[in-house]
């Protein structure tokens, strides 16, 4: 598999379509610019050399090396920066942005090459800035990487990622299409976040099944979490739950009528975010979607174990 | 060499038993008797879309002037968000002609059961 690059770029550049997730990496707000001309998918302030070193620098070249050594040091030790980063390019394209002050950046895909970039450059793009200086320093960017691998990110920073379209945005609807697939997955995720509740609280749900409910609706208000967050990243509102269900009570008077209704809302989300996966503009929406399609089949078939069906009745879900 | 297929196909009666199976796709948001993320389906055919009062329709649903029956229904199912751009149901569609028959079928004789009486 091609490994992505990661791409350098003046933030005062005009951004492109293949720039991927475009992070702006300077600790200061680029002066006199718009956030929307920036169109920075995130703003990430500690990767930037901290201000005591830029003055030391001062941008003397007697003092590169000794810069370029510190700064390392200085990385070394914001192993949290160096994680998102880490992780958000192993998920795609990036850009890197910077308004003028030297940046570095440590890549393992550039062979575990350490860049010092410094600010030089204006209209040759990343390109030409990414052949300046290049300095071999693979042992080094090797332990900063492998001693933070098997990270898992948060739900906030899934949607930070899911939020990499800034520039589809601009250039059409897509953004409000995809708002409104979200939040419709979000209405659903809420009603079943409520279905649980009162499974939960009906009194008909005995150990271990009930453990099992609870730990369901969990992974559901992660779900809902992470969609109501990325509708907010891409500038949408995220609907509310409702005040009232009209969920068929009368209808459920033992345990295993709550688990065929809890198996029938498992089964019809499968169907409905299958029904999305293709609808998204952009298409880290379709793999969050998918994440999530795969974790609710999951549900839908223990909850048929669970009811002495087969668990696994099709090999396609529709 | 497939069109006798096709065409058998086409003509077989639309089957509601294997549309309620199909039903089963709807129901993460869709219920027949109350309503949901989308509306109820009870009272379905025969009503204007976005007319249930207090259901919170997108405006181009309401807008659509589509009344629902067997035909209006199969062109929506088949790509509801090309039939209705705007529309809140955010549904690839069902892409089998004789899916989307046998769905209706089942909307159809659902509304006349007693699920529906009061609906």
């Amino acid at each position: 598999m091609k490994r992505r690059a990661i791409q350098l770029k003046r933030v005062y550049e005009k951004p492109s379509r293949d720039d991927g997730l475009r992070v702006l990496v300077d600790r200061l707000w680029p002066r006199g610019l718009r956030k929307t001309k920036a169109a920075a998918d995130l703003w990430l302030k500690e990767a930037e050399p901290s201000p005591a070193l830029r003055r030391w620098y001062g941008h003397d070249p007697r003092r590169w090396r000794g810069f370029r050594r510190r700064y390392r040091a200085e990385l070394a030790h914001r192993a949290d920066a160096m994680r998102v980063l880490k992780e958000l390019r192993r998920r795609g394209k990036l850009t890197l942005l910077f308004a003028a002050r030297a940046i570095a950046v440590r890549s393992r895909c550039e062979r575990g090459v350490t860049r010092v970039f410094p600010q030089a450059q204006t209209n040759h793009g990343g390109k030409a800035m990414s052949s300046f200086f290049a300095i071999q320093n693979p042992n080094a960017a090797r332990r900063l990487f492998l001693g933070h691998s098997g990270l898992l990110l948060s739900g906030a920073a899934v949607a930070l990622l899911a939020g990499r379209d800034a520039l589809a945005a601009k250039a059409g609807t897509s953004k409000a299409g995809d708002v409104r697939i979200l939040n419709t997955a979000l209405g659903a995720e809420l009603e079943a976040i409520a279905a649980y509740q009162v499974g939960a609280e009906s009194g008909l749900l005995q150990k271990p099944v009930l453990d099992l409910a609870v730990q369901f609706q969990g992974h559901h208000k992660a779900h809902a979490d992470v969609l109501a967050k990325t509708v907010s990243q891409l500038g949408g509102k995220p609907v509310e739950a409702k005040k009232k269900y009209g969920f068929p009570l009368e209808s459920l008077k033992n345990q295993a009528d709550v688990l065929k209704f809890a198996a029938q809302l498992e089964q019809g989300a499968v169907s409905a975010y299958l029904g999305a996966v293709p609808l998204f503009a952009n298409r880290d929406l379709s793999k969050a979607a998918a994440s999530i399609l795969g974790d609710e089949a999951m549900h839908w078939a223990v909850l048929r174990h669970a009811l002495g069906e087969n668990p696994v009745p099709v090999a396609f879900v529709s | 060499m497939l069109g006798p297929l096709a065409a058998a196909v086409l003509a077989a009666p639309a089957d509601a038993d294997r549309g309620e199976q199909l039903y089963a796709r709807c129901a993460a948001c869709h219920a027949l008797a109350y309503d949901r993320v989308g509306p109820r389906h009870c009272g379905l055919i025969g009503r204007r879309a976005g007319s249930i009062a207090g259901f919170d329709y997108s405006p181009a649903m309401k807008a659509s002037g589509i009344v629902w029956s067997g035909r209006t229904l199969d062109r929506f199912l088949a790509q509801p968000m090309k039939r209705v751009p705007g529309t809140t149901m955010t549904y690839a569609g069902v892409d089998d002609r004789k899916d989307r028959a046998d769905l209706i079928a089942y909307l159809e004789r659902a509304g006349k059961s007693p699920a529906c009486a009061h609906k």
